[in-house]
């Protein structure tokens, strides 16, 4: 009992949110850089503890500094759109052997990369941290509705990517299934 | 059912996939894709991309060692600033609840009425009685009983009383009306010089089973109670000497 009330206090929350924040940081700037971010992003939250609610979400809101960092500094002094080599650096560690699927995975990370980075924000708040769509307004500070115009159009456009792909994959995919 | 009402839109479609849709609304997308099929191969293919990706980035290696230091510093930081913002609380209900312990006493004597309040009508009765017992004794034209029929009393009234000193000379004893019935009233000279007057009557007033004595004008009044009899004793005494009277008078034996 003393035990868990102590690792309430003093457990190491932070800890378990930071693979959230570089997943994130690598969508915004790319793998490369996404440490240096998350490196950042920790400091000014240490700075700003205080304006961290008792009974708020710790998750969202370290996210939502790792955001604001990016926009307040990152983006200016760094290339927008560096990309999300993440994707295809890991695409083969974590897929099924296959080449086919390593493929079908650096088209997704590719048309990933093209999106906007609104969308591209968006999209990755809602969809690999499963965050709701008010938290991920939240994040961003904008409105709900504005989330959900951003995911649909990148939905829309990564469905054109991928089916622009090549007819063979849909072969390899009937096979397994 | 679908509501044909309400037209499912891409928005709807992506809220679909990302589970943000009530159970009610799930059901309509879910009837609205079983009858088109395109939709259908768009939300599979959504979800497809969604868990390709969730499997990707899953698992993505140990983080560098700087952000794990800096990541245990930062929630040091939180568990402290929680514990300060819990401090003040704890320790003001503290310390409030050790000083209503250390001054109960006094917060009980400050919320409990005055003694004076708390002097029961029959007391004042026995006052009133006191002043006419002296008028009485003054007249010579008045009638006096200066015997004690304790077992007459008590048949005729159910008023039993204590046995009143041997060297408490009686002057008078008498029934008298009262607010609570028929009351009992005997004058005693105590040989001081200083006549006291008696009074024993049924009373739902609340009384002490000890006497207590206030001082009332130039007289004082000490009053009990025993069972459902409110007794009282008065004289032109000090309270404290009417007091130690009353409590001898309360302790002897009932005839």
């Amino acid at each position: 009992m003393l035990h868990m009330v102590v690792g309430k206090w003093f457990g190491n929350r932070t800890v378990e949110h930071v693979p959230a924040m570089r997943r994130y940081a690598c969508t915004l700037v790319g793998d490369e850089q996404a440490d240096d971010l998350v490196h950042e992003a920790l400091t000014r939250a240490y700075a700003s503890h205080r304006s961290f609610r008792q009974d708020g979400n710790l998750g969202s809101w370290l996210l939502a500094i790792v955001h604001n960092c990016f926009v307040s500094g990152w983006r200016k002094r760094q290339v927008e759109g560096a990309g999300i080599e993440h994707l295809r650096h890991h695409a083969p560690a974590h897929m099924p052997p296959g080449q086919e699927h390593a493929v079908q995975l650096g088209e997704l990370a590719r048309a990933i990369e093209q999106l906007p980075l609104d969308q591209r924000s968006a999209f990755h708040l809602v969809v690999v941290e499963d965050l709701s769509y008010e938290m991920a307004a939240s994040i961003l500070h904008v409105p709900v509705g504005t989330i959900m115009s951003r995911l649909s159009r990148a939905r829309a456009a990564l469905r054109r990517a991928i089916e622009g792909r090549p007819p063979s994959l849909r072969v390899v995919e009937g096979k397994n299934g | 059912m679908a509501d044909p009402d309400r037209a499912i839109t891409e928005v709807d479609l992506c809220a679909f996939v990302d589970g943000q849709l009530d159970a009610a609304r799930c059901i309509e997308v879910e009837d609205y894709l079983s009858r088109n099929p395109e939709a259908a191969a768009a939300v599979m293919a959504d979800m497809r991309s969604r868990d390709a990706i969730r499997l990707a980035l899953r698992d993505a290696g140990q983080p560098r060692a700087d952000l794990l230091d800096l990541a245990r510093q930062l929630d040091r930081r939180l568990g402290i600033t929680r514990l300060r913002a819990l401090m003040p609380r704890v320790s003001f209900a503290a310390l409030a609840l050790i000083c209503a312990w250390l001054a109960s006493d006094e917060i009980l004597e400050a919320i409990a009425p005055p003694s004076q309040a708390a002097v029961p009508t029959f007391a004042d009765e026995a006052l009133e009685a006191h002043d006419t017992a002296r008028l009485r004794q003054s007249m010579e034209s008045e009638a006096k009983n200066p015997l004690i029929d304790s077992v007459g009393i008590r048949n005729a009234t159910s008023i039993t009383f204590p046995r009143a000193s041997p060297d408490w000379r009686v002057l008078d004893a008498r029934l008298v009306p009262s607010d609570h019935g028929t009351g009992v009233e005997i004058s005693f000279d105590p040989g001081s010089g200083s006549p006291l007057t008696f009074f024993a009557v049924h009373t739902p007033d609340k009384a002490p089973f000890n006497p207590e004595a206030v001082s009332v004008g130039a007289d004082a009044v000490a009053y009990w109670r025993r069972g459902s009899v409110g007794y009282a004793l008065t004289g032109s005494l000090p309270p404290a000497e009417l007091d130690r009277l009353a409590e001898d008078l309360a302790d002897n034996p009932t005839d």
